[in-house]
């Protein structure tokens, strides 16, 4: 590597640190990692989530399609992805995933795990939620889709799982569906949230 | 920057996971671990509470709507059940219609000669050029083609035009081709079908009798084919005299649509009987 190259890419990243570091706020800085943390935001979210929480645990569970629910917990945090950056996306999943399990009568800290890997999901994907209603449609779909499983499974090792077969294969099969159909009724509102290129 | 930024998700990422399984392992393993679910548990049920309070009349007026799908559906599935309730009722009334049948066949009193009695049940109908009633009784039970057939009432219905091991055929009266000889008011004659009618043709040649409307037929006992005596059905109309012969039209007594079972009669007796 020539020195001048070298050069070129040491001046580029610190211009890069400059920038970021000239945007914090003060105090606001949160070491290693070198960003902002927007508390405020963070914590309206949370506060976003426990409201679904409570919703999806005491209203939307009886409005039943096929025996199932959709799953707005999920849908929130692929929406907050959009807003929130990665870590605190990923926060906020585990968050409403241990705020379902403590509502629940399942083992503590299954859907935490599962919704952990949704808001990962949703952090690696929230590009694809502004390129049009069927796209980000198709992208809570198989986010859904992951978390479900990814819920299934683990529930399967932790002895949980006392549902029959054809039964785990219907919600595994339904909620996505539905999820799918209600991110496209709701997409005038989700894409609002969207801003691009967020890194 | 950019590496820093992908540690520190990476580092996130793995750490809450490893917390959700770690929360998951001690609860599973440590009983008293529970105190967490408790905790956030307790802090939601005022706020489940308040939702629901918010939210019930919405939720009654949506499975309201859901109920009135449910009901349409279940409304359905009723009226289905009924139609198939009601087609086994349907089945059961020609099942009892059919032993009231049979037991009125067994209880049939015949005039004269004892003969030899085979019921059967009509198990289908050939609707055709030539109609005709089959019966489950066959060569098996001694019935032979030629054998009188009568209904529940004793009424002649026809005669078994054709007999297998197992099952024959009826023809009836109305679709017989060969002549009955009968007797009416005390004078011989013959019947005859019509064709495309269920009305028989009466001929009496040997000196025509003076007859009313409503004359019974009966079999002659010059016939070979039938035992004398039995009714075969009522004079219709006023009958003409032509020259030395008597018209007429009779309606048979018997209703070969109707019959669910029938009675056989070996004719004529064998030297046992």
């Amino acid at each position: 590597m020539s020195s001048r190259l070298r050069l070129r890419r040491y001046r580029s990243r610190r211009d890069a640190a400059r920038s970021v570091v000239r945007s914090l706020p003060r105090g606001a800085s949160f070491l290693p990692f070198q960003r902002s943390v927007r508390w405020g935001r963070g914590f309206a979210w949370l506060a976003v989530v426990v409201g679904v929480v409570v919703l999806q645990t005491s209203v939307v569970g009886r409005l039943q399609i096929w025996g199932v629910s959709p799953d707005l917990v999920m849908m929130v945090v692929a929406y907050a992805a959009f807003r929130l950056r990665d870590n605190g996306v990923i926060l906020l999943g585990f968050l409403g995933g241990l705020l379902l399990d403590a509502s629940g009568t399942s083992v503590m800290g299954l859907l935490a795990f599962a919704m952990t890997l949704v808001a990962w999901g949703a952090s690696q994907t929230r590009e694809q939620g502004g390129r049009g209603v069927l796209v980000n449609a198709l992208r809570i779909l198989l986010l859904t889709l992951a978390g479900v499983t990814v819920h299934t499974v683990i529930s399967i090792a932790f002895g949980e799982w006392s549902l029959a077969i054809w039964e785990t294969m219907r919600r595994m099969a339904l909620i996505p569906v539905l999820n799918f159909a209600l991110a496209v009724v709701l997409f005038p509102l989700s894409s609002r949230l969207w801003v691009p290129s967020l890194k | 920057m950019y590496e820093f930024r992908s540690r520190g998700r990476t580092l996130a990422l793995s750490v809450l996971l490893v917390a959700s399984l770690l929360l998951a392992t001690l609860e599973v393993r440590a009983d008293s671990w529970g105190v967490l679910r408790v905790g956030l548990g307790s802090w939601l049920v005022p706020l489940q509470r308040m939702a629901v309070e918010v939210f019930d009349p919405l939720v009654a007026t949506v499975e309201g709507l859901a109920g009135i799908a449910s009901l349409r559906s279940e409304n359905a599935a009723l009226r289905a059940e009924l139609a198939e309730t009601q087609a086994e009722m349907a089945a059961v009334e020609d099942q009892l219609a059919r032993l009231d049948s049979l037991e009125r066949l067994v209880d049939l009193d015949l005039p004269d000669v004892e003969q030899t009695r085979t019921l059967a049940n009509v198990v289908g109908r050939q609707v055709g050029f030539e109609f005709h009633l089959r019966i489950d009784k066959g060569l098996e039970e001694g019935v032979v083609p030629g054998n009188p057939v009568l209904d529940e009432n004793g009424y002649l219905l026809g005669r078994v035009g054709a007999s297998t091991e197992d099952f024959a055929t009826v023809i009836p009266l109305s679709a017989d081709v060969e002549g009955l000889t009968v007797l009416v008011a005390g004078s011989v004659g013959v019947l005859r079908p019509q064709v495309g009618s269920e009305l028989l043709s009466l001929e009496v040649v040997d000196s025509p009798p003076i007859v009313a409307e409503g004359e019974d037929v009966v079999t002659s006992q010059l016939s070979v084919s039938f035992p004398p005596g039995l009714p075969v059905g009522s004079l219709v109309g006023e009958a003409q005299v032509v020259g030395s012969v008597l018209r007429g039209t009779v309606k048979p007594f018997s209703d070969p649509q109707r019959a669910r079972a029938v009675l056989v009669v070996s004719w004529p007796p064998g030297p046992s009987e």
